[in-house]
C-alpha cells in the first residue's frame, strides 16, 4: 500500500510539473489547442461525407458518431497521458539519457509513462465525451449507471492497450537504433479504430494483425453504450485478451532493457 | 561527342546545389529501418480507408467499382508520397535553432537550399516507395499501369504540382519567423491537403457545391491532379488555376522570406 501511495505521490508531482510546464506559454499552448482540433474535424469530415454516401457495414450515422467519440477519447487520452513520455524515451534510447529513468529507485516504464503528454489534450478528450452522449442521445437510448460504468472500464482497457501496442513499437528502438518515426506508425494503425470491427474481418490475416486489434479498441466500447442486450462475451474477451496483451508487453519491455546500451 | 567525363565531374562537383543534393541523399539514406518506417507511415492514411471501402458489400461504392477505388488509393498512395512536401518542419527548425544564419552570410539561395533538400527527400522516398507499391498491386492483384500519350500530360502537372506543395510548406515554416510554435499551423496544412486534396476521400464523396468550390483553391492541384486531369471539365481552366497559385503562393513565400529575415535575430544579435 505504501509502494501505491509513493507510486501516486510521483504521478501527481510528474503531472503538475507538466501542466505548469504546458501552461507557461500561452501561445503555443492556444496553438496546440488548434493543432489537436484539426484533426478532430478531419476525422469528423472523413466520416460525416462516408456516412452520406454509404452504409458502413450497417452502422447508422447516429451509431458512428458514438464511436468516432470513443475514438476521440481514445486518441486524446494517448496523447495527454503518454505522448510526451514516449518521445523522452526514444530521444533517451538515442543519446543515452535513458540512463536517468534506469537509475531511479522507481520502475522505468513508470516513470517514463508519467511524464504526461500535453494538457492540450484535454479539451479535444472531453469533445469526444460530449460526442460520444450526443450520439446516444440522437439515439434515444436510456442508459443505465451499469452501462455507463462497463463503457468507461472498456475505454480504460483500451487506452492502457493501446499504449501497449506503442510502447511495443518502441521497443524497436532498443534494438534497431533510432526510429522515432514509430510513433506515428502507431499513431496510424490507430486510425484504424474509427471504423467498426466489421471493415475489417474479411481481409487477410497479415492486414487483420495490424487493423483489428485497433478497431476493437473503440468498437467493443461503443458495443456496450448502443447494443440494446449487453455483449457479455464480447466483453469478457476483450478485457481478458488485452489484460494478457499488456502483461505480453511488459514482459518484452523487460526484456528489451537488457539490450539497452547508454551513451557509451 | 559527349562531354568529357573530366569536364562533367568538374561541372557536377562545381555546381554546389547539385552538391547539396548528393549530401541530403546520403542523409536520408544514413537511417535506413527510419526511412522505411517513414514511408509505410505515409502509405497508412489512404490504405485504411482502402480497406474499409474495398470491404463493403456491393459491387459499386459511390459509382466507383471496388477495383477502381483500389485503384485509386493505390496512386494516391504514391503520388502523396512524392509530392508531399514536408519541409516546413525543416524550414522551422532552420529558423528556430539559427541553422539559417549560415546560409545568410553565404553566397547561396536558402529558398534554392529549401527546394533541394525536399526534391532530394521525396526522389529518395519514391525509390523505396516504389517496391512497396508494387508489392500492393501484387496484393491487391491490380494491373500495372501501361504507358499512354495522356501520361505526357500528367507529367506536366507533376513539377508544378511538386512546386505548388513546396510553396505552401515553405510558407508555413517561414511562419517561424513570426509565432514560437507553428506546430498547430503545420497540423492545419496537413488536414487540409489530406482532406480536400482527396488523399483520404475521391472528390465524388464530397458535395457537388463543395467539389466546385474546391477548384478555385490549390488544393486539387496538389497531389492527385496527375491522375485526374479534367475533373472540373476543362484542363486548360485547372492549368490557369495551378499556375495562377503557384504564382501567387511562389511570390507570398518570397515575400514571407524578405520580411521574415528583416525581424530574424540569431544568438549573439
Amino acid at each position: 500500500m505504501n509502494k501505491f501511495k509513493r507510486y501516486l505521490s510521483i504521478f501527481y508531482i510528474l503531472s503538475r510539473n507538466s501542466l505548469s510546464r504546458d501552461i507557461s506559454f500561452r501561445f503555443s499552448f492556444f496553438m496546440s489547442i488548434f493543432g489537436g482540433f484539426c484533426y478532430v474535424a478531419l476525422n469528423f469530415f472523413i466520416i460525416f461525407f462516408l456516412t452520406q454516401r454509404v452504409s458502413l457495414f450497417g452502422w447508422t450515422q447516429k451509431e458512428m458518431f458514438v464511436l468516432l467519440g470513443s475514438f476521440y477519447i481514445l486518441t486524446y487520452a494517448m496523447f495527454l497521458f503518454f505522448w510526451r513520455g514516449f518521445i523522452n524515451l526514444i530521444r533517451g534510447i538515442r543519446d543515452g539519457t535513458f540512463d536517468y529513468y534506469l537509475t531511479r529507485p522507481v520502475d522505468s516504464q513508470f516513470l517514463i509513462s508519467a511524464v504526461g503528454g500535453g494538457i492540450h489534450n484535454l479539451l479535444a478528450l472531453i469533445f469526444g465525451i460530449f460526442v460520444v452522449f450526443y450520439g446516444v442521445n440522437l439515439l434515444q437510448i436510456n442508459l443505465s449507471l451499469f452501462q455507463i460504468i462497463a463503457w468507461a472500464f472498456a475505454i480504460i482497457v483500451s487506452v492502457v492497450a493501446c499504449y501497449s501496442y506503442v510502447l511495443l513499437l518502441i521497443t524497436l528502438n532498443f534494438k534497431y537504433g533510432y526510429i522515432e518515426e514509430v510513433l506515428d506508425l502507431g499513431f496510424s494503425f490507430q486510425n484504424a479504430s474509427k471504423y467498426p470491427l466489421d471493415a475489417f474481418t474479411k481481409l487477410p490475416i497479415y492486414l487483420l494483425l495490424f487493423t483489428l486489434p485497433f478497431s476493437a479498441l473503440t468498437t467493443i466500447p461503443t458495443h456496450i453504450l448502443i447494443d440494446t442486450i449487453f455483449p457479455t462475451q464480447m466483453f469478457v474477451l476483450f478485457i481478458g485478451g488485452s489484460i494478457l496483451f499488456i502483461i505480453l508487453v511488459r514482459l518484452i519491455w523487460l526484456r528489451s532493457l537488457k539490450s539497452y546500451t547508454s551513451s557509451s | 561527342m559527349g562531354m568529357p567525363i573530366w569536364m562533367y565531374n568538374e561541372y557536377v562537383f562545381e555546381n554546389k546545389y547539385l552538391v547539396l543534393f548528393q549530401q541530403n541523399s546520403h542523409d536520408f539514406l544514413a537511417y535506413r529501418v527510419r526511412l522505411v518506417v517513414n514511408i509505410i507511415n505515409q502509405f497508412m492514411a489512404p490504405l485504411v480507408i482502402m480497406l474499409v471501402l474495398t470491404n463493403l458489400i456491393g459491387n459499386s461504392i459511390n459509382g466507383m467499382t471496388k477495383s477502381q477505388i483500389v485503384n485509386y488509393y493505390l496512386s494516391t498512395s504514391i503520388l502523396y508520397l512524392f509530392l508531399n512536401s514536408k519541409i516546413d518542419s525543416y524550414i522551422k527548425e532552420a529558423i528556430q535553432q539559427g541553422e539559417i544564419s549560415t546560409y545568410l552570410i553565404r553566397p547561396i539561395n536558402f529558398w534554392l537550399v529549401a527546394l533541394v533538400k525536399d526534391i532530394s527527400a521525396r526522389v529518395i522516398k519514391l525509390m523505396l516507395g516504389l517496391p512497396i507499391l508494387v508489392l500492393l498491386i501484387l496484393i491487391f492483384s491490380m494491373s500495372f499501369p501501361t504507358l499512354s500519350p495522356d501520361m505526357l500530360v500528367s507529367l506536366l502537372m507533376i513539377p508544378i504540382a511538386l512546386l505548388l506543395a513546396f510553396s505552401i510548406s515553405f510558407c508555413v515554416g517561414a511562419l517561424a519567423f513570426w509565432f514560437e510554435e507553428v506546430w498547430g499551423f503545420q497540423n492545419l496544412k496537413e488536414v487540409a491537403i489530406l482532406l480536400l486534396s482527396g488523399v483520404v476521400l475521391p472528390y465524388t464523396f464530397f458535395p457537388k457545391i463543395l467539389q466546385r468550390i474546391l477548384t478555385f483553391t490549390p488544393f486539387p492541384y496538389l497531389i492527385n491532379w496527375p491522375l485526374h486531369k479534367g475533373f472540373s471539365g476543362n484542363i486548360a481552366f485547372e492549368f490557369s488555376m495551378a499556375i495562377l497559385w503557384l504564382v501567387l503562393l511562389l511570390g507570398i513565400s518570397a515575400f514571407m522570406w524578405k520580411a521574415g529575415t528583416k525581424r530574424y535575430c540569431a544568438a549573439g544579435g
